[in-house]
Order: structure tokens, then C-alpha cells, then sequence
């Protein structure tokens, strides 16, 4: 065989070989708002087509009523805007007449909004068809070759700003789009912000493209010149969804925040609920975070995990959407989503986080010698105290990049190299062993050499609440006396607060929260198809109350009586796979036989509930929460157990893994496994506990790259007196060292029957 | 620390803006719509490639962006973002055929666009059929460079980084792979 590089004819033959289709703009565009916006309906109205973009500013125009009643009830003129924010009427306003398109050679410019503040200028632009090949954010060439779409440079050229577009004023003025960062969306190229003012009497104005935004030059259409008109929002209106102040306070969830155990006068964290917008996606609130006793130490406060409880008891997380600040008086935008249910809704800001930094200068050292060692230690014992908070360096050890180049903490799907490049230079460092007192989450610390501070990994010890803190320098190990400065410590504040709030304007401060009622599941039989020799059947399952991470619930059996009383099997037409089949979504069942005229009564014996909180949407949870990691050693051998005790909760169900051991192909073999191990000879079996109650089952993954891991086996609901025994499997070997576990879905039995009676 | 901020102009990105992106994305979740639109066609093809369905394609594809967008502060600004992105596919698409078991090899997936473009190419229909015959006959690893090189357009950097594995070995496995190919076709 030849090394030789390949002719570049035979590697274009091989590459449209294999060619498949580039995936559809439209989802494209959907998931795109879905992972930068969440679930907020506007975005269809915005993003998928021209038409529907059209519609909204249509939308936006009819929003524009006159309230001065409601205006000086709420006082400050603040509307919502999907897309846009808060939009404040504090007279002089001017928006978009009407949306305006321009469309030349297939490609389409769309100006959906415009508002004219007395200081700066809002636009939201977009385009449309421009061909794959000719959008760089599609085309083959367009690493190689940047320079041929609009915007592109190469590594070191001068900013390009050809696709920027210039707003043309009535007199010839022509305004750049500002530079400074006030307005966050001004990073992107579709929504320009023009530091100016407008004089009163322009109501017209044109849009100027050079070139639109990452299409190929020379092959879209250029030069584009888009006008068009504003109106002035009288004074006295709001602008898009009303907004209403609401400034409560919240009260705390528990008494006794977990920071209350510090000895100091260490802050309660409240929050106050500023206003609330509503959209059709549902609320978005504002919020702000507080501490009853300002510390001068306090650098910064900001909300964790925030979420409302509605009526029905449907926890539903809320997204941050706002820039992060270490201004301690940042409002923070939280949107839903998804939509709660009427009524009232509990806000609750179950974490936040605080940090402090010392007000005077902690720095501590250490006398490494002149000639330190790999794993050379110094017992330090150097405790700090932090407006309260205890730290307390125990000791420090000469470390190396090989002692850190694995971190169970740095989430990697595969288990892959968490440092890939490797150490690029940072060799040799200090691991320092520091106990985090009460509360403290996290410390940050410098050690104060020049060639320091290229590689810093955080880990836990597996005496917890110690952590190892690494950092690594070039050019060896440090030597003499080396300083080492604390400089921040974050605390992490439980159960900071909470607030009921109520569409009809109420807000109180809450002291509980509600409990999510016992979910009630209902079939629901939507379609029947006769034929001449069957049936088909559609039916469709739903949950009430159902929690956020429920994918789906799929029938265990179904059968059909017809008219004479003969019991006819349904055979499901579908794969079994929750992710294919949604809450809602329909089955499609075909009888076996053709039933009789008549009547026709379908029933569903059991069904499965399948819960996925890392994959829901949104997610429920975040990959570190659902993992657990042991170490099983640099040679685990077969039938080795280990102890385990991690708790999980899914949808309120406990989980409790309770050990691993070590085994083969051979423990989970049966005639399933047509093909046999195909490989995966090795892996580990996980004893998993849960609700005596409760018939479940799990699927877990252990996150392996090498070797790799992937056949997987599990005892199908359990019966309540044992425990569930979850196996996989890895190619080649058992993974080494510390191993990670992540549980990816918890399917429970739902045991009951449910029927639908049809009559023609 | 690149901050890419106003002060940074919006480019036709280049692999250098990676940085700077997922740093605006750290502080800014809007941001991470940038990141999305360099990424998203390659992993969309590479996982219908794997799967052959559009609709399967899309739902890996969704599960990957929102796992890595929820899990964006955990990455560590080290080595290739799309290496650390395509694990995250190939772990979803585990889950996936774990779930289903069904995988279509390449022939498939090339067959799925001989129909979409009926217009055809420059190459005879004969050669690439024979091509995609001899590629479905490779195992499964080398299958998959093939997907990386070819359908994700993945650089050598880039595959070497997933794979864990050296540039110049990965270049090499493909030269060779290549070159067996069009020894075969000959």
C-alpha cells in the first residue's frame, strides 16, 4: 500500500460518493432560536419565512395601544418585545411602520424591526435566499477561502466591515453601527444598534448593504439600499406585551440558608421580583439579587437555578438571558421555557452564588528549595477566613501535567483526553490540597510567578470537601520561597428564596412550595382506519402534572373488542423508541384480524413512562448531576466489587447505585444477542435501588473512549424485593482508573388499563 | 483572553474565532448561535450519514447542539471545539442505535442523495456506485474517517483530536485508505 497523498480528482470522487444532504434550513433555523432564545413562540413568527416575519411586525403594530391609565398604574412605559426586550416609552419614541422587503434575484432583505430611542437606534434585519453554496455558513470553501464572502479575513488582516449595514439618513448623513458593548445584540451582524440621534422630522430612512453578512461576494446580489418609514409611538403607550412592576421581595425557601451555619455576620441572599412581562411563551420575569448585610467583600452575587412552580404543580425551569455582570445591581432576565399553566406561579431561586474577595491582599508561600520534586509535599496548614468562610491550604505537592491531564470533572461524552493539545509548555506546578470550609463551592488562586498560570484544574479529592487546586508553570518548578495569592472564594446559596405571583398583578413573598400532585396518565384513542382485512388504530398517551424530563409514554399491550366480544391483538407499527415518540404523539396500531361491525372497544395494558432529564427539552438536569464516578484501579479484574452509594432523584423517584462489579459477556449472554459480544467482552454491572414500589428501569452509560463502551444489558422491571442490575460493556478491556457513570434515562412501569370505546 | 465583543467585529469565521466565540457564548447564551451555524450542517451530515434518515438526523442532530450548549461551560478552551462536539454526536448516536440498532452504511447514504440529485454530476453514476460499494465493505472504523474526512469535512487536526489518535497517523490511515479504494477500482 502507497502512503501517497491522493489525487485531488479521486478524493472529490470519494467525497460526492458518500455526499448526503446538508440538513433543511428551516430546522436549521428552529433549533437555532431553540438553543439560543428556548421555547419562545416568537420565534417562528420571527426566523422561518419573510411572511411569517411580516406577520409579526404586523402583530407588533396592533400591541401598540393606548393606555395611559394602565401606563400610570404601572408608571414606567415599558413594553416587551420577543426578540427585541424591553422596550421603554419614555416619549419620542419612533418605530417600523410597517415591515420592509427587498428582494432582488431570489435573495430577500427583510427590516422586521426599528426603534428609534432619543440616544440610539435598534434595527432587526434579516435575509433570505441565499443558495448554500453561496452562504459561508455552509459552503465548502469557506474556511479556506474566507476572503470570498462578505465580512471574511484571514488571521491578521484589519476588521472587515463591508457587511455592516449604514443607516442613510433624509440629509445624506450616513451612521455607522456602534462599537461598544451596551448593547449585547450589537455583536450580531442582523441586529445593529447606531449610537445617534435622529433628528424628529426624519420619518424616512434606507438601510445600506455593501454586502450582506457571509455571502459570497460577486455571486448575491450587492449594494442594497432598503428604505423605509417610521411612526412615533405616542406618549402614553406600551410598546409590545405590557410589563408590570411588581418589586417583592422574596422570602427564604428554608429558615436556614446553608451559608447560616457560618459563624459571621455572613449575608442572607434575597431577591426581588422587579417586573414581569408576559409573552406568548409565557412570563418573563426580572429579577434581582440582594444581601440583606452588604459586605464590602462581596464582589458579585448572580442567580444558579431559577424556576416557577405553576398551579398544577409543573416545575418548569427558567433560562437566564441576560449577559453575565459582576455588577452587583444587574437585573437578571429569566424567560420560561415552557408555558406554565394558568394561575398563579411560584418563582423560586433555588442557588445562587456569591463571590467575595479578600479585602486585603492573602497571600501565603512556601519554601519549595532549590531543587523541588515530583510529589514532594509541604504540609501548609495556612487556614483563611473570608468575610466568614473558612479555606484552609493544607498542603501542597509538586505536581506534574501527567497528574492532571485526566479530570473526572471535565464532562466529556467519551471519556477522551481532557487536555488534548497537552501541557503546550506548562509542565510543572503545585497541586495544593485545600479544605473548602461551609458553603464555600469554589476558590480561585494565582501562584505568583510569571511563568505560571497556563493550566489551572480544580478536582475533588475523594475526601470530600478537600479539593486539589493545580496550577502549572513553564520552565519547571518554581523554587525558593513561593508566593501564592487567594484572590476570590464562591459560596454557594441554597434555597435563596422564593415569590407567588399572580397574572392578575398580585405578588406575595411564599414560604412553600407546592407539591407536584400524583401524575394521572389518560389514553386517548384519536383515529380509526378501516380496511377490508384490519383495523388501524391511533391512540395517543398523555400525563397531567407531568414532570419536565418525561420523553415519553409508550403502551406496554393492546388489544381491541369488537361488537361480538372477541379480543383482537393490536400489533404496534412503530419502533420502540421513546425519543421517536413524544408525550402527545400518535401510535399506530393495526388489528390482527378484521373485529365485527359495531362498536369497537380499544384497551392498553401497562405503559412505560420514559424519563430523560438530560435530554429533555429542556434539560432537567446537566451531565455532572446525573454521573458518578469510582475508581476501580489501573488493573480491575474480573468479579471485583465495589461499594457504591450515589443517589440519584429522576422525576421524584430515587435512585440509589449501590455497587459495580466487574464482569464479562458471559454474565449477561442469552439468544438476544444474535451477534454475540461483537467485542464487548468487559465492562461492569451496577446494582441500582429504588422505590420498593416502584417498578423501574435504567439506562446508563459509562463514559469510556478507550476502550470503548456500548452493549448494554438490564433486568426488566424489577420485582420490588431486589434490585435492578444494569451491565455494560466495553471493547477490548475494562476501563481503568477512575470511571465514570452517567444515567441517561429511568423508564418506569406504569401499571393499569386504560380504554376507549368507539362507535361508527 | 479574546472577548469578542462589539469591539470585535463579526467575521466569515476562521478557525481562530472559535476561541473567541465560545467565550462570547460563555457570557453571553445568545452567542452561542455562532458556534451553532459553523457547526451545524458538518454534524447534521455526519449523523444522517450514520443514520440515513432526515428526521432521525435531525433529533441526534438537536440532542447534540443542546447537550453541548448545556454543557458549554465545562469546555475547556483546549484542543478542537468540533472534536469536542463530534464526541458528543457520536455519544448521542450511541444512545440512538443502542436504542434501535439500525445502522446504514455509506452506500446507503450516497444512494439517498443519488436520488435527491437527479441532475447528476460529472462522475458516472457507475463509478461513484462502485465506490460506495467498496467503501460499505470496510469496517467500521474506517467507515467512519471517511464520514469525518468526507461528509463532516473534518480536518486532519480536527479527526486526529476525537479520535485521540496523531495528525500524521490519521492523514496516513486515509492516504492508505484511499489508496486502497482506488486500487480496488482499478
Amino acid at each position: 500500500m502507497s502512503d501517497t497523498q491522493p489525487s485531488p480528482e479521486f478524493e472529490e470522487q470519494v467525497r460526492k460518493a458518500v455526499a448526503v444532504p446538508n440538513a433543511n434550513p428551516e430546522f436549521v433555523n428552529k433549533l437555532r432560536y431553540e438553543l439560543v432564545r428556548g421555547p419562545v413562540k416568537m420565534k417562528s413568527r420571527l426566523m422561518l419565512r419573510p411572511a411569517w416575519a411580516m406577520a409579526f411586525v404586523l402583530a407588533l403594530a396592533v400591541m401598540i395601544v393606548s393606555v395611559p391609565g394602565m401606563a400610570a398604574a404601572i408608571g414606567r412605559l415599558l413594553g416587551y418585545v420577543p426578540e427585541v426586550g424591553l422596550v421603554e416609552n419614555t416619549g419620542n419614541l419612533r418605530m417600523l411602520a410597517e415591515p420592509v422587503s427587498v428582494t432582488r434575484d431570489g435573495v430577500t432583505v427583510t427590516i422586521t424591526s426599528v426603534f428609534v430611542y432619543q440616544d440610539h437606534v435598534e434595527v432587526i434585519y434579516e435575509m433570505s435566499g441565499i443558495a448554500p453554496e453561496n452562504d459561508s455558513t455552509q459552503a465548502a470553501d469557506a474556511q479556506t477561502n474566507p476572503k470570498a464572502f462578505c465580512g471574511g479575513m484571514e488571521v491578521g488582516d484589519p476588521p472587515n466591515t463591508d457587511g455592516d449595514p449604514i443607516l442613510l439618513l433624509p440629509d445624506g448623513t450616513r451612521i455607522v453601527r456602534m462599537f461598544g458593548t451596551e448593547y449585547p445584540q450589537n455583536v450580531f451582524a442582523m441586529k445593529p444598534v447606531y449610537d445617534t440621534s435622529i433628528p424628529a422630522d426624519m420619518m424616512e430612512l434606507k438601510l445600506l448593504i455593501k454586502c450582506l453578512q457571509w455571502a459570497r461576494r460577486g455571486s448575491v446580489p450587492e449594494n442594497w439600499e432598503v428604505p423605509f418609514k417610521l411612526v412615533s409611538v405616542p406618549e402614553g403607550t406600551v410598546v409590545g406585551e405590557p410589563v408590570v412592576d411588581v418589586n417583592v421581595t422574596s422570602e427564604p425557601i428554608t429558615t436556614t440558608p446553608d451559608s447560616s451555619a457560618v459563624e459571621s455576620s455572613s449575608p442572607q441572599v434575597a431577591f426581588t421580583l422587579e417586573r414581569v412581562a408576559q409573552s406568548d411563551a409565557g412570563p418573563i420575569f426580572y429579577i434581582r439579587l440582594n444581601a440583606a448585610n452588604p459586605d464590602p467583600a462581596i464582589v458579585t452575587v448572580f442567580p444558579r437555578d431559577v424556576y416557577v412552580i405553576d398551579s398544577q404543580g409543573q416545575k418548569i425551569q427558567l433560562m437566564n438571558n441576560t449577559m453575565y455582570s459582576e455588577d452587583p445591581a444587574t437585573v437578571w432576565e429569566y424567560i420560561s421555557t415552557a408555558r406554565p399553566a394558568d394561575g398563579a406561579l411560584t418563582l423560586v431561586v433555588a442557588d445562587a452564588v456569591m463571590k467575595y474577595a479578600p479585602l486585603n491582599e492573602t497571600i501565603f508561600s512556601f519554601d519549595a528549595g532549590e531543587n523541588p520534586q515530583h510529589d514532594q509535599t509541604w504540609v501548609l496548614n495556612q487556614e483563611f477566613d473570608i468575610a466568614g468562610y473558612k479555606v484552609n491550604v493544607e498542603s501542597v505537592r509538586a505536581a506534574t501535567f501527567a497528574d492532571i491531564e485526566d479530570n473526572p470533572e471535565i464532562w466529556d461524552p467519551q471519556g477522551g483526553p481532557d487536555y488534548p493539545e497537552g501541557s503546550q509548555g506548562f509542565d510543572n506546578g503545585y497541586q495544593f490540597s485545600i479544605k473548602l470550609g461551609e458553603s464555600v463551592s469554589n476558590v480561585e488562586m494565582d501562584i505568583l510567578s510569571e511563568s505560571c498560570g497556563g493550566l489551572t484544574d480544580v478536582r475533588p479529592s475523594e475526601a470530600s470537601p478537600v479539593v486539589f487546586y493545580t496550577q502549572l508553570c513553564r520552565d519547571g518548578y518554581p523554587k525558593g520561597n513561593v508566593n501564592v495569592i487567594l484572590r476570590k472564594i464562591s459560596i454557594l446559596m441554597k434555597n435563596v428564596g422564593q415569590v407567588v405571583w399572580s397574572p392578575d398583578g398580585a405578588a406575595i413573598p411564599a414560604a412553600g412550595i407546592p407539591v407536584p400532585t400524583t401524575p394521572e396518565v389518560t389514553m386517548t384513542l384519536e383515529k380509526i382506519v378501516p380496511l377490508d382485512s384490519a383495523t388501524i388504530f391511533y391512540l395517543s398517551m398523555d400525563m397531567e402534572n407531568k414532570d419536565p424530563s418525561l420523553i415519553s409514554i409508550m403502551p406496554d399491550s393492546a388489544y381491541v373488542i369488537d361488537s361480538q366480544g372477541e379480543k383482537i391483538s393490536l400489533r404496534g407499527n412503530y419502533v420502540l423508541q421513546p425519543f421517536e415518540h413524544r408525550v402527545g404523539s400518535l401510535f399506530q396500531y393495526t388489528s390482527q384480524s378484521k373485529p365485527a361491525n359495531g362498536p369497537l372497544t380499544v384497551v392498553v395494558e401497562n405503559a412505560v413512562a420514559y424519563y430523560a432529564p438530560l435530554y429533555s427539552d429542556p434539560p432537567q438536569a446537566t451531565p455532572e448531576e446525573m454521573s458518578f464516578t469510582f475508581d476501580v484501579g489501573e488493573n480491575p479484574q474480573y468479579g471485583q466489587t465495589w461499594e457504591l452509594d450515589n443517589e440519584f432523584v429522576i422525576a421524584g423517584y430515587p435512585l440509589k447505585v449501590t455497587s459495580a462489579q466487574a464482569v464479562t459477556f458471559e454474565e449477561i449472554r442469552t439468544p438476544d444477542f444474535i451477534d454475540g459480544s461483537q467485542g464487548y467482552d468487559f465492562g461492569y454491572q451496577f446494582a441500582v435501588e429504588g422505590d420498593p414500589s416502584v417498578k423501574f428501569n435504567v439506562l446508563m452509560d459509562i463514559m469510556s473512549e478507550s476502550p470503548m463502551c456500548g452493549l448494554s444489558n438490564g433486568t426488566r422491571w424489577v420485582p420490588s424485593d431486589s434490585k435492578l442490575l444494569f451491565t455494560q460493556l466495553c471493547r477490548e478491556k475494562y476501563p481503568s482508573g477512575l470511571v465514570k457513570v452517567t444515567i441517561g434515562e429511568l423508564s418506569v412501569l406504569l401499571e393499569n388499563t386504560w380504554q376507549a370505546t368507539w362507535t361508527p | 483572553m479574546i472577548v469578542f465583543g462589539a469591539d470585535r467585529k463579526m467575521q466569515t469565521m476562521v478557525k481562530d474565532d472559535i476561541p473567541a466565540l465560545i467565550t462570547a457564548a460563555l457570557e453571553n447564551p445568545s452567542a452561542f448561535d455562532k458556534l451553532y451555524d459553523r457547526y451545524v450542517q458538518p454534524i447534521y451530515r455526519y449523523v444522517y450519514s450514520r443514520v440515513g434518515s432526515a428526521h432521525e438526523a435531525e433529533d441526534i442532530t438537536s440532542q447534540t447542539f443542546m447537550a453541548a450548549y448545556e454543557s458549554l461551560a465545562r469546555y475547556r478552551e483546549r484542543g478542537q471545539f468540533s472534536a469536542w462536539l463530534f464526541r458528543i454526536a457520536r455519544s448521542k448516536l450511541n444512545d440512538h442505535f443502542r436504542r434501535s440498532r439500525r445502522e446504514v452504511g455509506l452506500e446507503a447514504a450516497g444512494q439517498i442523495l443519488e436520488r435527491e440529485d437527479a441532475l447528476g454530476t460529472l462522475i458516472r453514476a457507475e463509478e461513484l456506485s462502485r465506490i460506495r460499494s467498496i467503501i460499505d465493505h470496510l469496517d467500521e472504523e474506517e467507515q467512519d474517517l471517511i464520514r469525518l474526512r468526507y461528509v463532516a469535512d473534518l480536518s486532519f487536526v480536527e479527526i486526529a483530536d476525537l479520535l485521540g489518535r496523531r495528525e500524521d497517523a490519521v492523514k496516513k490511515s486515509v492516504y492508505r485508505l484511499l489508496a486502497r479504494l482506488k486500487s480496488q477500482m482499478e
